[in-house]
């Protein structure tokens, strides 16, 4: 009896011990980690949406509160809209694909960017290539309104060769994007942008 | 709802099998697959122990880690639940149903560093299950390791008797082996 | 047995993956690029290092009986420590190794060399132990990602390799082509072992 006493007090300083080494670790990287998430969603909205300086957070309100649209609305830096950017998660060959996808206040489409797939290495992963991505830009910039379908479905994007599933997928996020944007315009002209940084943001690095 | 876990568990034994696909619990897989009987019971035993984990841990993730922001704990937290409940699923089928122990016994202590237990613990928190989904993906990456253990099983009892270079013998034979078996399942994915 | 020795047996002679075959999902699973082999490899090296320092510093004070729960208690510190400094330090590699770098816990090389060696021998020995097979694991894990990366992308640490890169095999940088990979290099070395002795 005496024995297990003591084994059991021996296990719980040394998990004792181990707690607080894993809790001054965690003190001096969650900022870091948390900063290096958000310097990646940053990155990613100016790269889709380049003529905004800052974002704000929104969420579009409807009455059916489980479709809530959340996205981040770009503004330049004299403060005028410049437009939005949405997250997507068109289903691909394996599994979702994580798109975010910004749109002018026109509701033209400035820059779409990949942010995680599970598709077939070297098929489908060529998504974020600019083997797929080039074609597409130029598809943005010379043609009006184009129809997002793959040219197999009549539609005007080039699918990537052994790959249509992942192209279709990539279509039906943007359009799914097109749809969501619809959806939030109305509110999109009382919106205001955010003021001047908040001292959250910066992560809590002083 | 239905469709859903229909769906998530057609991908964990399939798709997303966790011997052939993510290569995970691949020293079991190796060591155990020589003989189709053993791999039945090493089988039927990761299965159970990754379901009462796959349970246990999600509940340790929702109602404590979760709660008192202690997330930096799951990993400690999640290897020692899977430890002592080896143990403790050891004694009791020990004390209750000493045939299915003659047959399981000696697999159980091995679970413990089998890293497809832990990986689908992990792997139901990442994906942000809820518990009735956790609880089918930790079920079907069970079989889906059941299913590949006595595939290869059956393969290697043929294997023996096939007449293979020495240097291939045994250990790489076997892999190159896993690595065609793999192969045919990636013939799976797009399934769902 | 030098230091020495203890340093070098585990490069070769005892390589934790080609010989005792301990440490096998990290070895296939993160071994599809040498930047993930590298990666998996020091992180791996430094769990080992600590949890062999600290079990060899408490040898002789651990019950006997619960020394396997604290061993996992020691290791899975480390593990931790490591995978918030790599997310901390290196998201991109964070991302890459996802779960198999909390999956270290039960990585068999770390255990098993707590139990068969840092649970008997002094600090010295131990760290000797720990940097030897620390760097045959990840010694194992490139020879891996070195074929793989060249075959199945064309690349090797993300550099295009030219003739490779003109069709690679697409296939060697997924699963299957590690299980292969994996088994032909065993078979290697058994084959050049083989043909040592007859000499």
């Amino acid at each position: 009896m005496k024995d297990m006493i003591k084994m059991g007090l021996f296990l719980f300083v040394v998990a004792a011990v181990a707690g607080v080494l894993l809790a001054i670790t965690e003190d001096i990287t969650a900022p870091k980690i948390a900063a290096n998430k958000k310097a990646l969603l940053e990155q990613a909205r100016k790269e889709v949406l380049p003529v905004a300086s800052k974002f704000s957070q929104n969420e579009h309100k409807t009455d059916d509160k489980a479709n809530a649209v959340s996205f981040s609305a770009g503004f330049t830096e004299s403060g005028e809209m410049a437009g939005v950017v949405l997250n997507v998660y068109p289903k691909g060959y394996a599994g979702p694909i994580e798109m975010v996808v910004g749109l002018d206040p026109q509701g033209k489409i400035t820059g779409v960017k990949i942010l995680s797939q599970k598709e077939t290495p070297g098929l489908g992963t060529k998504l974020s290539d600019p083997v797929f991505m080039e074609p597409f830009k130029k598809l943005l910039s010379s043609k009006e309104k184009p129809v997002f379908m793959v040219k197999q479905d009549g539609g005007d994007v080039d699918a990537i060769t052994a790959a249509t599933i992942s192209s279709r997928a990539f279509c039906a996020g943007i359009r799914n994007s097109l749809d969501l944007y619809n959806l939030i315009k109305p509110q999109l002209s009382s919106l205001t942008p955010p003021q001047a940084l908040p001292a959250s943001t910066t992560g809590g690095i002083k | 709802m239905t469709g859903g876990l229909i769906s998530i568990f057609i991908v964990a034994v399939f798709i997303e099998n966790f011997v052939l696909n993510q290569i995970l619990g691949i020293c079991p897989f190796i060591g155990v697959s020589n003989k189709l009987d053993s791999a039945v019971g090493m089988g039927f035993a990761v299965t159970f122990v990754m379901v009462m984990a796959g349970v246990v841990t999600w509940g340790i993730q929702t109602f404590i880690l979760v709660p008192l922001g202690l997330e930096y704990l799951q990993t400690i937290s999640f290897i020692l639940v899977i430890a002592s409940l080896v143990q403790f699923v050891e004694m009791v089928v020990r004390k209750t149903a000493p045939a299915l122990y003659q047959a399981l016994g000696v697999f159980l202590p091995l679970i413990t560093t089998n890293c497809a237990v832990l990986g689908a613990a992990l792997l139901n928190i990442k994906k942000g299950y809820g518990l009735v989904e956790a609880a089918v993906n930790s079920l079907g990456a069970g079989i889906g390791f059941f299913f590949a253990l006595i595939l290869m099983a059956g393969i290697r009892e043929r294997l023996d008797t096939a007449e293979v270079p020495s240097a291939m013998k045994g250990a790489p034979i076997t892999f190159v082996t896993a690595g065609l078996l793999a192969t045919a399942f990636m013939g799976f994915s797009g399934l769902v | 047995m030098t230091l020495m020795q203890h340093l070098l047996k585990g490069f070769w002679k005892e390589n934790p993956i080609f010989v005792i075959a301990l440490g096998l999902c990290p070895a296939l699973a993160v071994s599809s690029s040498l930047v993930n082999a590298v990666g998996m490899g020091i992180a791996a090296t430094f769990v080992l290092l600590g949890s062999n320092i600290i079990v060899s510093l408490m040898r002789k004070i651990v019950p006997k009986k619960i020394r396997i729960p604290i061993f996992i208690v020691i290791i899975a510190t480390f593990v931790t420590i490591i995978d918030k400094l790599i997310a901390a330090f290196s998201p991109s590699l964070s991302a890459s190794l996802g779960i198999f770098i909390p999956l270290i816990v039960v990585n068999c090389v770390i255990l098993g060399r707590a139990e068969s060696f840092a649970s008997k021998n002094g600090p010295m020995d131990s760290i000797m132990d720990a940097l030897g097979m620390g760097a045959g694991f990840t010694i194992a894990l490139i020879m891996i990602a070195f074929f793989r990366e060249l075959l199945g992308e064309g690349k090797l640490f993300g550099y295009a390799i030219p003739f490779f890169n003109s069709d690679p095999a697409l296939i060697m940088i997924m699963a299957p082509g590690g299980f292969i990979v994996f088994g032909l290099l065993i078979a290697l070395k058994r084959h050049m072992e083989a043909k040592g002795d007859a000499r």
